[in-house]
């Protein structure tokens, strides 16, 4: 009897501890959460029943924070982690990998009606950081500008103060919105509105692109680093790796993984 | 291309290797370089950037730090100094109160900018408004901490309007060009100032406008039959130039109106006649100040200043009366005239001054004059002699010595000093100084 008893409890650990190692936890940015790796997710889980994979898609901050206090395998970052990040991983023994995904722009988007077609990389600095404040100071029409950003937990956020703003502060008026999709959604509402979001999401109705200089994000433009707001997007895990993680890094990089990326309106890493 | 690769590997280890962990800030851009070169892939730049910023935050304070991305500048600074000091004074019978002491002081400040905001404050390990002072073996007890509390010395906010004006809010640094005939240097206001300048030609102009709350009432409005009170301010006007005079000489003059408002029977704490039983009185003060400084070079290239300050109680002669001394009544005047030889600021350099001083009985604010060179009295004069050493850029030695007596003898020299002597035969101040800053 006792026997029979051990077994089973054998058996009912075997079960969970199967389950555990099936189940990926990924949290982070929402560049890369809200639409690629659910798609990825979706494509990997096909080829691997029994695979659990849980995706929270809160900001870059947070999919960083998930690899240093480890809820989670992967950590989707849009920005590379900052220097008190690795400072706290090492505090903690974990190792800050970060592998690259797929590349992105930041493209900034303009409601479609609007006249303004093309930016300085300058005008742009100005409008962001409230130096600007009207259309007409830029050849649009008379109107007060409204601008959109990311929320501060988003890498998106910070790669474009870095790479758009000479790390200057966003306007204290401008508008922050919880992911790309809703900028977007902003920017087609408002004639006057201005935003930015990644590649993936700039095709939509209701907007249109900026072009920055001459240049617009494109495949071509991003991986020639034509566009001044290229960026690479990354998976963040600690140290190399393993289990059901390495298989989905591998999956992520694969031909397939990769072809998705592109499908999605992401760069492919090669 | 392998060879060309392994060249710029070997380059990039070799600046890693040279430059240490400041190399992890400086290292995009040439990452960036070697990927569009083709000599690495992004993901060998990603894994070899992570690295450098691991091995920053490993290994540098810096890279440790977490400032608001806010902040454009953050600045740590203050200083340490150790003193040794004595103090004698001689009452009318020809005894002598002596004391020596050794005191320290630290006083560390963080400053800070924001755009066109800025703040500061520094602590003070002293509560006395003029001195930050603690006296060594003071305490209750051999080596006590009772006198070492930490103090906010400083506490500001300020907007910088545009390239002329500066609006501050707080506990400051005194915003008014002063000597310390007027106002010890310890001393920090509290409340709020207006500062302009502006450059035309060789002249620049500077307006400095201050309200300081001297004595706040708490409440105001009491609850009947208790009488109701008034905070007491301290109002100061000025208005001044530095004039070039050509490329190493410059003289400034500082034209400045101190008032008090609200000072009714009623307040709190400086309510009252001024007289020698109510020494703290701020009554009948409006002083006009002119603080001047001609400062050029001598000997080719040595800084020499001729610096001054007259000051005039313009409502002395009220003051005088209500003392109940209205033969005193035209001892409404200070001044101070000195000058100064060199100037310490580089290792190896010193400078030495003289200056004379004479202050009247009813011409300045007791509770604001200098609280070392005559032990924080009105009714006073005598010379003052000062050096400065310069032992490393950083490390100050200083030494003063201060001769006073009573200006007028028929009456005290009225003040809150350490020499506990009403009227002074003879007054001598030496101190000694080791100051650090950083």
């Amino acid at each position: 009897m006792k026997k029979a008893i051990l077994l089973s409890l054998l058996t009912v650990a075997s079960a969970v501890a199967l389950r555990a190692d099936n189940k990926l936890v990924i949290k982070g940015s929402d560049t890369l959460g809200a639409k690629l790796v659910p798609t990825l997710a979706e494509a990997y889980k096909a080829k691997n029943s029994g695979v659990s994979i849980d995706i929270a898609a809160e900001g870059s901050t947070t999919g960083i924070a998930a690899i240093i206090d480890g809820t989670a395998q992967i950590g989707m970052s849009s920005r590379r982690a900052k220097p008190t990040e690795m400072s706290a991983a090492q505090a903690k023994g974990v190792s800050m990998k970060p592998t690259i995904v797929a590349f992105d722009g930041i493209a900034v988007v303009l409601n479609a009606n609007n006249p303004v077609s093309t930016l300085t990389k300058r005008q742009v600095e100005q409008i962001f950081a409230g130096d600007i404040t009207d259309w007409s100071a830029v050849g649009g029409n008379p109107g007060a500008i409204s601008i959109y950003t990311r929320n501060t937990s988003s890498g998106t956020y910070s790669d474009f103060k870095d790479l758009a703003m000479k790390k200057r502060d966003y306007a204290s008026s401008s508008q922050k919105m919880a992911g790309n999709e809703q900028i977007v959604a902003e920017v087609a509402k408002n004639p006057s509105g201005i935003g930015y979001c990644g590649l993936a999401y700039m095709n939509e109705p209701g907007v249109k692109v900026a072009s920055i200089e001459g240049s617009v994000p494109s495949k071509a433009s991003v991986l020639a680093k034509k566009y001044p707001y290229a960026r690479p997007t990354f998976y963040y895990t600690n140290g190399e790796p393993v289990g059901e993680a390495a298989k989905f890094v591998e999956f992520t990089l694969s031909d397939e993984g990769q072809a998705i990326a592109a499908k999605i309106g992401f760069v492919p890493v090669r | 291309m392998f060879t060309l690769k392994l060249k710029w590997s070997a380059l990039l280890g070799a600046a890693m290797f040279v430059t240490g962990t400041a190399f992890a800030q400086d290292s995009g851009p040439l990452l960036d370089l070697l990927v569009k070169k083709g000599i690495v892939t992004d993901q060998e730049a990603e894994e070899l950037r992570a690295d450098l910023v691991k091995d920053f935050a490993a290994n540098t304070s810096a890279g440790k730090l977490n400032l608001s991305s806010d902040l454009t500048e953050l600045k740590i600074s203050g200083d340490v100094r150790v003193r040794y000091e004595y103090r004698q004074g001689q009452n009318l019978a020809g005894d002598n109160l002596e004391r020596g002491r050794f005191r320290y002081r630290v006083r560390p400040a963080i400053t800070g900018q924001m755009g066109d905001w800025f703040f500061g404050f520094r602590l003070e390990n002293s509560t006395n408004s003029r001195s930050s002072n603690v006296t060594m073996g003071d305490d209750a007890g051999p080596f006590a901490k009772t006198n070492d509390a930490v103090n906010i010395g400083q506490v500001y906010i300020g907007y910088r309007v545009n390239n002329q004006w500066t609006l501050t809010a707080g506990r400051m640094p005194n915003p008014f060009v002063n000597t310390l005939l007027v106002w010890d240097g310890d001393i920090n206001p509290e409340g709020f100032a207006e500062q302009f300048k502006t450059t035309v030609g060789a002249t620049t102009y500077f307006v400095n406008l201050g309200q300081f709350l001297y004595d706040s009432a708490n409440p105001q409005n009491s609850i009947a039959p208790t009488i109701n009170r008034q905070d007491q301010y301290l109002l100061g006007w000025q208005g001044g130039l530095t004039y070039k005079v050509n490329e190493t000489s410059t003289f400034q003059l500082a034209p400045t109106l101190y008032m008090y408002v609200n000072n009714k029977p009623t307040a709190k704490t400086f309510a009252g006649a001024f007289t020698a039983a109510n020494a703290t009185a701020i009554n009948n003060l409006a002083v006009l100040d002119l603080p001047f400084e001609y400062a050029t070079v001598v000997k080719g290239d040595t800084p020499f200043r001729l610096f001054g300050d007259l000051a005039y109680n313009t409502d002395g002669k009220n003051r005088a009366q209500k003392y109940g001394r209205p033969d005193l009544d035209n001892q409404v005047w200070a001044w101070q005239l000195g000058l100064q030889y060199g100037k310490a600021k580089l290792k190896g350099e010193w400078d030495a001054q003289v200056y004379y001083q004479q202050t009247d009985l009813f011409a300045l604010d007791p509770n604001l004059v200098d609280s070392d060179i005559f032990d924080s009295r009105v009714n006073v004069e005598g010379i003052v002699f000062g050096a400065n050493y310069k032992l490393t850029n950083a490390v100050t030695f200083t030494a003063t010595y201060a001769n006073g007596k009573t200006r007028d003898k028929s009456a005290i020299s009225p003040g809150a000093g350490d020499v506990g002597i009403t009227t002074l035969n003879k007054y001598n101040l030496l101190q000694l100084d080791v100051v650090t800053k950083f």
